[in-house]
């Protein structure tokens, strides 16, 4: 068991368990990939554009570990 | 279209034929080469032989979408160099629609608080004393109650009045807000010492942009705007949340310049963010989204509201929650539109200022996130040009002077905006770079680096960064030239139809011959033109350089500093 902070952004917010706050859902999962947490939460993939695991970028598939902090943009810009 | 001129020396105004080589140039274009051609790189700024150059761009006037955007062009008192500032507002439109093409700015008046009326019958000079030391929202009111209320209104507050170097020019809006500004550079300073208090344009009865291929530019013009409107960014993202959806994103990512650029991460960031801003505006009543001059399909700017239904703001961008929010370790948003509000009335670059605060920060005299104190010095210093307001008006790099602090995050003088270069190392090679000193929007590599927007290079690591700023770097400056919104180019970097529709809107009108190659030719010609003016004016090398603390201090949470080489710097202008 993994546990993970899942932080949705702009319109992915609404999208999270009602137990989250301000777009930030912590959790135990068994799953072991971010793809995985996205399928368990429901969250849509196409809307996906940002994915970043503490900080970095990385694609959908990448593996979790217990502690990871996990920040899902769907595609946003300013300046 | 005429050059439309003014000399404020001796009350003089002309009407002059656009010379050949001035013909194909508009924006930023024609404001930089105006200024390489009559203005000597050596003068000071605030003296007489200082001029302003507003210059609408190509596409302004037109039905193109987005295309209001103006541009001012002057030796900056901020950083001594070229200065191109960028506007939204309505005068771009109207300038384009009174045909003027640029209008010039020299000389100075011995008499303060002129205003230049501009409409169909030219251009003439008047005196209103009673504008004397007015914000720019009084400048308004009265000066559309004299002139008719659809006038659009460019104005200086007190900040230029006492020739602040942090000065802004401020343009009215839609709803003929001063809202939007020539922010940067501290242009509002050449202004006052000008004695010009403001412009005041009425397109009343104006001929209109006239079209040589009118069935073309309609084509070309739908193409574009369908272009824009497909985009996830430009068509929904930037309406829903405003600029201010990037703090989360830039906090997350570790990019966010937090306490005067000591972390990348602000940890109550959200209680500033977009997703909070939007909430509060839509429960107060106001408006998330809004368009800052006719034609415009973004969107991207709002009207904010304080916590008994009104209006207290509008145009909350971005760079203005970051400069007083994370910056100073603020999190309190109503405050940060006070602020807002309170520069917007002023006339003070609200990034200029924001940083300004934080390196004052750095004092005694003042804790980080004290509020209230950045509201008195406000309300109490700054309004009346106290010794301090002067001071704290005056720049980032003056007041690390003054106060004998080395940890001032400026280049060439000016100050580095939202985001850390050590985090997002392309744009930090444009900060160190551009012609402008540390500009955000003169080469966004925030795009590539962050949002995943024209490909994707990692923002931590150093390789790909200095062809990223440069190609960015070039085709701002062209962009910057059509009067085109900047925006627009999330969507051009991620189609390649985008850039064809933008050359078709500009043959359609001037009946030209461009291709897409002329484009970039353009955006190097007017990079190469500035960057001359600079080393006239004695910037080598040396300048374009981040203060070292960003080599030296690594950056949490990723712990990184900013680690390109200086020659490696120096090949983003090779080309």
């Amino acid at each position: 068991m993994a546990k993970v902070e899942i932080r949705c952004f702009a319109t992915l917010r609404d999208l999270l368990p009602f137990e989250a706050k301000n777009g930030v859902y912590k959790y135990e999962t068994r799953k072991t990939t971010i793809e995985g947490i996205v399928e368990e939460l429901s969250l849509p993939k196409d809307k996906l554009h940002l994915i970043l695991k503490n900080g970095v970028r990385v694609e959908l598939n990448e593996p979790i570990k217990d502690g990871d902090r996990i920040g899902l943009f769907p595609p946003i810009g300013g300046g | 279209m005429k050059i439309w001129r003014v000399d404020l020396s001796n009350h003089k105004v002309a009407q002059e034929e656009v010379p050949e080589k001035y013909q194909p140039l508009g924006g930023r274009a024609l404001t930089s080469q105006v200024i390489y051609d009559e203005v000597d790189p050596t003068i000071h700024p605030l003296s007489d032989e200082n001029k302003l150059v507003f210059a609408p761009g190509l596409l302004s006037g037109t039905r193109a979408p987005s295309s209001g955007r103006i541009s001012v062009g002057s030796v900056s008192p901020l950083t001594k160099g070229i200065k191109e500032s960028n506007s939204g507002g309505t005068a771009s439109q109207d300038l384009a629609k009174l045909g003027v093409k640029a209008l010039i700015v020299e000389g100075s008046s011995e008499i303060d608080n002129l205003v230049l009326v501009i409409d169909k019958d030219g251009l003439r000079l008047e005196k209103d004393e009673s504008l004397k030391g007015l914000g720019n929202y009084d400048v308004g009111d009265k000066l559309r109650n004299k002139y008719g209320d659809s006038v659009t209104v460019v104005s200086i507050g007190p900040a230029g009045e006492y020739k602040m170097t942090a000065a802004s020019i401020a343009v009215t809006d839609t709803d003929d807000r001063p809202v939007r500004a020539f922010g940067r550079g501290g242009l509002g300073a050449v202004m006052g010492a000008k004695g010009l208090k403001a412009i005041v344009i009425n397109d009343e009865g104006s001929s209109g942009v006239n079209l040589q291929n009118e069935d073309a530019f309609k084509e070309a013009s739908r193409k574009f705007s369908k272009i824009i409107l497909g985009h996830p960014v430009s068509g929904e993202a930037l309406r829903t949340y405003g600029t201010a959806v990037l703090i989360n994103i830039l906090n997350e990512a570790g990019g966010l310049p937090t306490k005067n650029f000591r972390t990348g991460r602000f940890d109550t960031a959200d209680k500033t963010s977009g997703e909070t801003m939007t909430e509060t505006i839509k429960e107060r009543g106001g408006k998330p989204s809004h368009a800052c001059h006719p034609g415009c399909i973004m969107g991207c700017s709002n009207v904010y509201h304080d916590e008994n239904g009104e209006y207290l703001t509008a145009g909350l961008e971005y760079e203005t929650i970051w400069a007083f929010g994370a910056q100073c370790e603020i999190d309190d948003l109503d405050y940060i539109a006070y602020f807002d509000r309170y520069c917007d009335d002023i006339g003070l670059d609200t990034i200029e200022t924001g940083v300004s605060f934080s390196v004052y920060m750095e004092t005694d005299f003042m804790e980080f996130g004290d509020k209230e104190e950045v509201k008195r010095i406000f309300d109490e210093e700054i309004r009346s040009g106290t010794p301090l307001g002067q001071i704290i008006g005056s720049g980032a790099d003056n007041i690390g002077r003054v106060f004998g602090i080395d940890r001032v995050p400026t280049v060439k003088g000016q100050s580095i905006p939202a985001y850390d270069p050590r985090a997002v190392k392309g744009v930090g090679v444009t900060y160190a770079t551009s012609t402008q000193g540390a500009d955000h929007t003169a080469g966004y590599s925030v795009t590539a680096n962050i949002l995943k927007v024209g490909g994707e290079i990692d923002p931590l690591k150093k390789e790909g960064q200095v062809d990223l700023s440069r190609d960015l770097q070039v085709a701002t400056a062209a962009i910057d030239t059509t009067g085109l919104c900047l925006f627009v180019a999330f969507a051009v970097l991620d189609n390649e139809d985008a850039l064809p529709s933008i050359v078709d809107m500009i043959n359609a009108q001037y009946g030209t011959e461009l291709n897409v190659d002329d484009v970039s030719k353009l955006g190097k010609q007017i990079l190469k033109i500035e960057r001359e003016f600079n080393e006239k004016a004695g910037f080598t090398k040396a300048h374009d350089r981040l203060p070292k603390f960003f080599k030296s201090e690594k950056l949490p949470p990723h712990n990184v500093n900013f680690d390109l080489e200086d020659d490696k710097l120096d090949e983003t202008y090779k080309f």
